[in-house]
């Protein structure tokens, strides 16, 4: 439409763990305008049409990082992405690829949530310093090295479009490994030892074989591919480090 | 309660493009590793002799070898020019002051350098 706004149809993927088997897809048709986002949609679906359907959201403006779909096969933020871009449809809406389906719309999260600690996401220092002391202080350029990456809001897009994590669930997967180089890239930290056994583990950056897809779908620009890729650097680094420590001890 | 439903995954490598591209690129590396035989195969048959380096060289000129090597080409060029667009991920990150280096200058960087390689061999070996 040129004006922007009319009607849409939507296809959603439904799945009800009481009664389904496997998902089914459900026609729905709603107005939309110049301004309407795939989450206008589904919030006027369940408010006007049908009140069981099921979808995480929360913020509305792309921070929370709650509202992740499938939106025509590929990972998006439902309230990033406008209707008026898909008119005059259909619009097919599936929840994220790779996560288990807990209901309609809604993942189960486990998979990533579960490997948070593992990554030490904060800034580890070999000593305390005092308070008295002041703050660490940081110049722009260091803070440069760790911008992109420390701007990920944990939606889980890149998780949807990595067919590494779809085979490997173990896989560490792309938001993790990023937020293992946000730390190790912060001029205040001093953790990297510590992180260096999930970088290096099997289900870690070895796991990635640079499909670059999940950097491609991400909404806040952190690019995970790089940060995992550029820790393969660093892992084959820290493995001859280890190998000459042994070779030259002569024991082992 | 009833259990989650995991989706299974298809036919991925194919479905969506982005996704075909990827697997074209690992697919083309069998073509490159032909081509790495290939020339190294002649590395033996120079070892063994003439007979054996001139027999080399005739099974070269036979028209289904050129035709091979015509689609060796063209997979090792979409290998190469879809492995110099990863590049700016696959090595350190490069600053200028607060701001990254643009990826697509690395990659055109590559490939400006690519060229000029090639060129340039094609010149030496024109005029040896
Ligand atoms: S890296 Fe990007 S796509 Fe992945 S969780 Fe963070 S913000 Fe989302
Ligand atoms: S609702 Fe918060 S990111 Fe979309």
């Amino acid at each position: 439409m040129s004006d922007g706004s009319g009607q849409i149809d939507i296809l959603i993927s439904r799945y009800d763990p009481e009664r389904d088997d496997q998902p089914h897809t459900e026609r729905f048709t709603v107005p939309y305008q110049h301004d309407s986002s795939v989450l206008d949609a589904l919030l006027y679906i369940k408010d006007r049409i049908d009140g069981s359907l099921s979808f995480r959201w929360s913020c509305r403006m792309a921070i929370c990082g709650s509202c992740g779909k499938m939106i025509n096969g590929v990972p998006r933020l439902s309230c990033k992405t406008f209707l008026r871009d898909y008119a005059p449809g259909p619009l097919h809406i599936e929840a994220l690829h790779h996560f288990p389906v807990i209901k309609d719309l809604v993942v189960e999260q486990a998979g990533f949530l579960d490997k948070l600690p593992e990554a030490r996401p904060w800034l580890i220092r070999e000593q305390e310093q005092a308070l008295a002391d002041g703050p660490h202080r940081q110049s722009p350029r260091q803070r440069a090295r760790f911008a992109s990456t420390s701007a990920c809001i944990n939606c889980l897009l890149c998780y949807a479009a990595c067919p590494q994590y779809g085979m490997k669930p173990d896989f560490a997967g792309p938001a993790l490994l990023a937020l293992v180089e946000r730390y190790n890239a912060d001029s205040r930290d001093q953790g990297r030892a510590e992180r260096m056994p999930l970088i290096n583990a099997e289900d870690g950056v070895w796991s990635c074989t640079l499909v670059g897809n999940c950097s491609a779908v991400c909404p806040k620009g952190v690019d995970p591919a790089a940060a995992i890729n550029r820790n393969k650097l660093e892992s084959a680094k820290d493995y001859f480090l280890r190998f000459l420590k042994i070779g030259s001890g002569g024991a082992e | 309660m009833k259990a989650h439903y995991q989706r299974p995954m298809g036919r991925w490598y194919l479905r969506p493009f982005y996704l075909f591209v990827y697997t074209l690129r690992e697919l083309t590396a069998v073509f490159v590793l032909l081509y790495a035989l290939i020339l190294l195969s002649g590395l033996a048959a120079l070892a063994a002799g003439p007979e054996a380096w001139a027999s080399y060289r005739q099974a070269l000129a036979h028209p289904l070898s050129i035709g091979l090597h015509g689609l060796i080409l063209v997979a090792a060029l979409y290998n190469s020019i879809t492995w110099f667009m990863v590049a700016p991920k696959a090595m350190p990150a490069l600053f200028i002051g607060t701001r990254p280096l643009p990826g697509l200058l690395i990659t055109l960087a590559h490939i400006v350098v690519f060229v000029i390689v090639s060129v340039a061999l094609l010149v030496l070996a024109g005029a040896g």
